[in-house]
């Protein structure tokens, strides 16, 4: 297994701005496994815990029990050499691609950032490898030079899975990858994850609302509610069938 | 040329709106202006709901912000009309249109965040359009805010219209602009992708209650969105649009039932479904013109799977079933 978690809970205490309740239980007791070369979709509405598990396996929210790990390792006892790795191997894609990058630098130089962390590609040869990862996502290669604002929201999108490639990672979370785009460059940009994976042969988990778009991408599908995964199993026996009353809530609007 | 596509609307509506030969054009510095909506023209009925989709760019958001005056700065009507009960919104003056504005034609608007105003409380915000539009006393209008807030289901509405709108969650953001929009109870609510930010299960909510407004106030809507899936499950007719232009309208069953454009066809083919994907999702090649981008003959041609020499030639709106008009030389 890829990734393994078990148990996992997290809450939020409540500070001063919440006004009412005495935290927020955002991870209930949550276990699942990906295996390799896997794609899971986890769907869920805003609340119901899908970005900050996505966040735990990124180990940038801790958790507070249970135990998530990552090649059989725990990734909250990775430190040093073991948590540069896991970062490398670990990749996400967000929503919004603009804000995660330097608006003052070319998209080649944050794609070529990757490689200068990796250090396995020679100065002079990162050019040549940031162009060929450009032309893997479907940009053209003269785009390295443009900065981000100058891309349209698809082109973005590419660049920003560009840059998850270029450290060769093992697992890509994306977060609503396709959430901002239309549906033309939604068909694109799906095609495109797919195309990727069986040439570079990541896992993925992906996190939405839109229920289509896991049916479309993913072989099995976690349901999350208020934390708790209400249900799961391969993407279309859940369709087809849903047990919990809000998988066929989710399902009957999205028909 | 019959441009004017008369596609017949619900049995027996009247005709609230009609936009015909609609040009909005943006002014450049020493270029000539460029146009971003060409030649629309469209027809909402009382009681109606018409969709008007396309993708980013495609113009319908200045369409429908020209009925109502709110075209940015640079941005301009430069012909057409827009009949609504007798009255040509585009002959207007300011003054006129202000009180049209929120009373007669309300907005919906994208993106509810940044639609409002974060040092004032919602409820105040709310009861704005009957403040401004009618002499009523400020206990009356409390009452009437905490009324439209319950009616688009915001929890304890007496207490949350105190709060400030990033006290709310999107949902409800989206919600309060809702209850704004339907202060005045106008006869025509523009909703621009009013559901686009939120989740399915809240978007849900928002289009059961257009459904309810339309039932029991008779409200027409135009709404705009980009979700294919969620016209087809609300409007009655709906409109196209491609880069500036209309390229084909007609009832919904004719539209989802069967497409005759190939740009509609190739939106809908693009689109994932629940269940029975293929293993890849088809795509339109290239890229969607700048609706200012001037071109020879049809606007989809370079990217359209279908084109012919006679392409060359720009297609007219033409009818080719009742109530179908389709911008196409093959349909």
């Amino acid at each position: 297994m890829l990734v393994q978690s078990q148990n996992v809970r997290k809450t939020f205490r409540a500070g001063r701005l919440l006004r009412r309740g005495s935290g927020v239980v955002a991870l209930d007791d949550v276990s699942f496994s990906l295996a390799e070369g896997e794609s899971l979709g986890v769907v869920g509405e805003s609340g119901s815990g899908k970005s900050t598990l996505l966040r735990t396996i990124l180990r940038l929210t801790p958790y507070d029990t249970g135990s998530i790990t990552f090649d059989g390792k725990e990734i909250a006892a990775m430190d040093g050499d073991s948590l540069r790795r896991f970062r490398q191997r670990v990749q996400p894609v967000f929503q919004n691609p603009y804000s995660t990058f330097n608006p003052r630098f070319s998209v080649g130089a944050s794609i070529a950032l990757g490689f200068d962390l990796l250090g396995n590609v020679v100065k002079s040869a990162i050019p040549g490898e940031v162009a060929r990862l450009l032309d893997d996502v479907g940009l053209d290669p003269d785009l390295a030079r443009s900065l981000p604002h100058q891309l349209s929201g698809g082109q973005r999108q590419r660049a920003a899975i560009a840059r998850a490639l270029a450290v060769q990672p093992d697992l890509l979370l994306l977060d609503e990858p396709t959430s901002a785009l239309d549906v033309s460059v939604q068909a694109q940009v799906l095609n495109l994850f797919k195309d990727l994976q069986v040439r570079y042969g990541f896992s993925m988990i992906l996190v939405t609302h839109d229920l289509p778009v896991v049916t479309f991408m993913c072989d099995r599908l976690l349901v999350m509610k208020s934390g708790a995964i209400v249900e799961r199993g391969p993407t279309e026996a859940v369709v087809r069938a849903p047990e919990s009353e809000y998988t066929r809530e989710l399902v009957s609007s999205a028909l | 040329m019959a441009e004017a596509a008369k596609p017949s609307g619900r049995d027996g509506g009247r005709t609230l709106l009609a936009v015909e030969g609609l040009q909005i054009e943006l002014e450049r510095r020493a270029q000539p202006p460029a146009p971003i909506a060409r030649n629309v023209s469209l027809r909402v009925d009382e009681g109606e709901i018409v969709g008007l989709i396309g993708e980013s760019g495609s113009g319908k958001t200045v369409t429908a912000k020209s009925l109502i005056g709110l075209l940015p700065d640079r941005i301009r009507v430069a012909a057409g009309r827009a009949m609504y009960r007798g009255r040509d919104l585009f002959a207007l003056t300011p003054q006129q249109m202000r009180a049209v504005r929120g009373a007669e034609i309300s907005l919906i608007p994208q993106d509810a965040l940044h639609a409002l105003n974060p040092v004032q409380v919602i409820g105040r915000q709310v009861g704005e359009p009957v403040e401004v539009h009618t002499n009523r006393p400020a206990a009356d209008i409390r009452d009437l805010v905490v009324r439209l807030l319950e009616r688009v289901r915001t929890p304890d509405p007496r207490a949350r219209a105190g709060d400030y709108p990033h006290q709310f969650s999107g949902g409800m953001q989206q919600r309060a602009l809702t209850a704004m929009a339907l202060s005045m109870e106008p006869p025509l609510i523009l909703a621009d992708e009013p559901t686009t930010a939120l989740d399915v299960t809240i978007q849900a909510e928002i289009i059961a209650l257009i459904r309810d407004l339309r039932a029991q106030t008779g409200a027409s809507f135009l709404f705009i969105s980009h979700d294919l899936g969620l016209v087809s499950s609300l409007c009655d007719r709906i409109y196209v649009m491609y880069a500036g232009e209309i390229v084909e309208s007609g009832a919904r069953d004719g539209i989802f039932g069967r497409p005759r454009h190939p740009y509609t066809h190739a939106l809908m083919g693009a689109a994932p479904r629940l269940l029975g994907n293929p293993e890849r999702l088809s795509t339109i090649p290239g890229r969607i013109p700048q609706p200012s981008e001037e071109m020879a003959g049809c606007r989809f041609r370079d990217r359209c799977p279908r084109v012919e020499s006679r392409c060359a030639a720009p297609p007219a709106l033409r009818e080719v079933a009742e109530g179908h008009a389709v911008r196409c030389w093959l349909a």
